[in-house]
């Protein structure tokens, strides 16, 4: 058989596929994508006008205290977020408690490296799962390790795979994922995560006060496609604090915390096996 | 519709299967494949005064289709779905009793590295030469011809029986 040959039979086995797509569905989508593009203009007269009268309300979470925190534009505070996240050491360990809507409740310790650990509870408090992913190796030959602990069944398991090459890529936000819930978070990525929350919608300073004894600036808009985004920020700091989407299917919110590099922090990346708990193979469908 | 509307019906009409089929053949998946191919064509509907100028809009729409899947790619790698840790591994596409395609021959396309899978569909579907393959592939006419090459051994390996191989020359 020729190259010829060998095309033909390639080509003819997918003659059988057809678009199931109507063109008026790719014209109307089409115009939803108009309109995001739309925004970004729309959203800087909003800001614009948003910063000329700053009407300062107090944050409705927590005891707050009466503005003692300097009114900013949003622009002065998304500014003063990223150089702070930017300044933030790569290996920062990013630890979040998250609760979701219907309840449940995610622990995460990430860092910038891909290195992750995740908790998951049950509505009650009680560990349901827990997993490790780790990568090793040289650059060109990256091995990802996932290790996974039942707390239910009292098993565990691991696996290796060859996972690429290159360094464990960030993330590529765009107008559609701003407002994914990412688990794997570093101070880089939320920075970018900002910006494009900047330009995709309509974010900005809501009003400031203290939570918990914090003074705090809370930005909050809707994003496109993401629902309804808030960042609790401490003002002294300018690191987010809290975060809360909201979309029409889903809500979370978490508390985040930015632990500096030391070894015990490191540590809280692993998950402990159990003592007594035994291995088993991974799920027959894990890559 | 407007006339440009018209303008890219006409161009949907004509390439909505063959861009589908090009990017069914990359990825391996029929449902992807078709999510990619919507929102691929939505952007260019949604640029159309651009992308209609452009030497082979099914190109562009083929390169927008793969460059979407290599973001939501990156992304997935990085989210674990927060209902189900577990969850987000599917069935390789050659073991889906729903594709339109015969299993053995999606079997060895997937068998291939993406980059070589995604020359021989630009070539076998589009009919793009080697200029315009490594065009909408941003890699070199040479890279292209040996991709295809390489893509069409092992092909050759998989799907015809031995004694139906002629000998090397």
């Amino acid at each position: 058989m020729n190259d010829h040959d060998l095309i033909t039979v390639v080509r003819e086995s997918f003659t059988d596929v057809h678009s199931a797509t109507p063109v008026e569905q790719i014209v109307s989508r089409s115009k939803a994508i108009r309109a995001r593009r739309r925004i970004p203009g729309a959203v800087a007269v909003v800001a614009v006008a948003a910063a000329a009268m700053i009407a300062v309300a107090l944050l409705p979470s927590g005891p707050a205290t009466p503005a003692p925190v300097a009114t900013h534009t949003t622009a002065y505070v998304v500014s003063h977020v990223t150089r702070a996240l930017d300044a933030m050491p790569g290996n920062t360990v990013v630890f979040t408690q998250r609760m979701t809507v219907p309840a449940t409740s995610i622990d995460t310790w990430t860092d910038e490296g891909g290195q992750s650990r995740m908790e998951t509870f049950t509505p009650s408090g009680q560990p349901k799962m827990a997993w490790e992913i780790t990568f090793s190796g040289p650059v060109t030959r990256l091995t990802r390790t996932v290790t996974a602990v039942n707390y239910r069944s009292k098993t565990w398991w691991r696996s290796a795979s060859f996972y690429g090459s290159g360094k464990v890529p960030a993330t590529v936000w765009n107008c559609s994922n701003v407002g994914t819930d990412v688990l794997n978070w570093n101070p880089h990525e939320m920075a970018a995560k900002l910006h494009k929350e900047l330009s995709c919608g309509d974010l900005k300073v809501v009003g400031s006060g203290t939570v918990g004894g914090l003074p705090t600036v809370k930005l909050s808009g809707h994003v496109r496609g993401s629902g309804t985004l808030t960042y609790w920020v401490n003002a002294t700091t300018y690191l987010p604090f809290r975060f809360r989407a909201a979309g029409s299917a889903w809500t979370f919110q978490m508390r985040l915390q930015w632990l500096p590099p030391t070894a015990a922090n490191l540590a809280k990346l692993n998950v402990p096996i159990p003592a007594g708990f035994t291995r088993v193979p991974p799920p027959r469908n894990w890559p | 519709m407007s006339p440009q509307s018209l303008d890219f019906a006409e161009f949907y009409r004509r390439s909505a299967d063959e861009c589908l089929r090009t990017v069914l053949a990359s990825v391996g998946d029929q449902h992807t494949a078709q999510e990619l191919v919507d929102e691929a064509f939505a952007r260019a509907c949604a640029s159309w005064r651009t992308v209609g100028k452009h030497p082979a809009p099914a190109a562009w729409v083929i390169r927008t289709a793969l460059n979407v899947n290599i973001s939501r790619w990156r992304r997935r790698r990085r989210e674990i779905s927060v209902a189900d840790p577990g969850a987000g591994t599917h069935p390789p596409a050659a073991e889906d009793a729903e594709s339109a395609v015969d299993p053995r021959i999606m079997a060895a396309l997937m068998r291939l590295p993406a980059r070589q899978r995604q020359v021989v569909a630009l070539r076998l579907f589009l009919d793009l030469d080697t200029a315009r393959t490594a065009e909408a592939l941003s890699i070199a006419p040479s890279t292209v011809k040996a991709h295809l090459a390489r893509a069409l051994a092992a092909l050759r390996d998989v799907l015809v029986p031995e004694q139906h191989q002629e000998l090397p020359r």
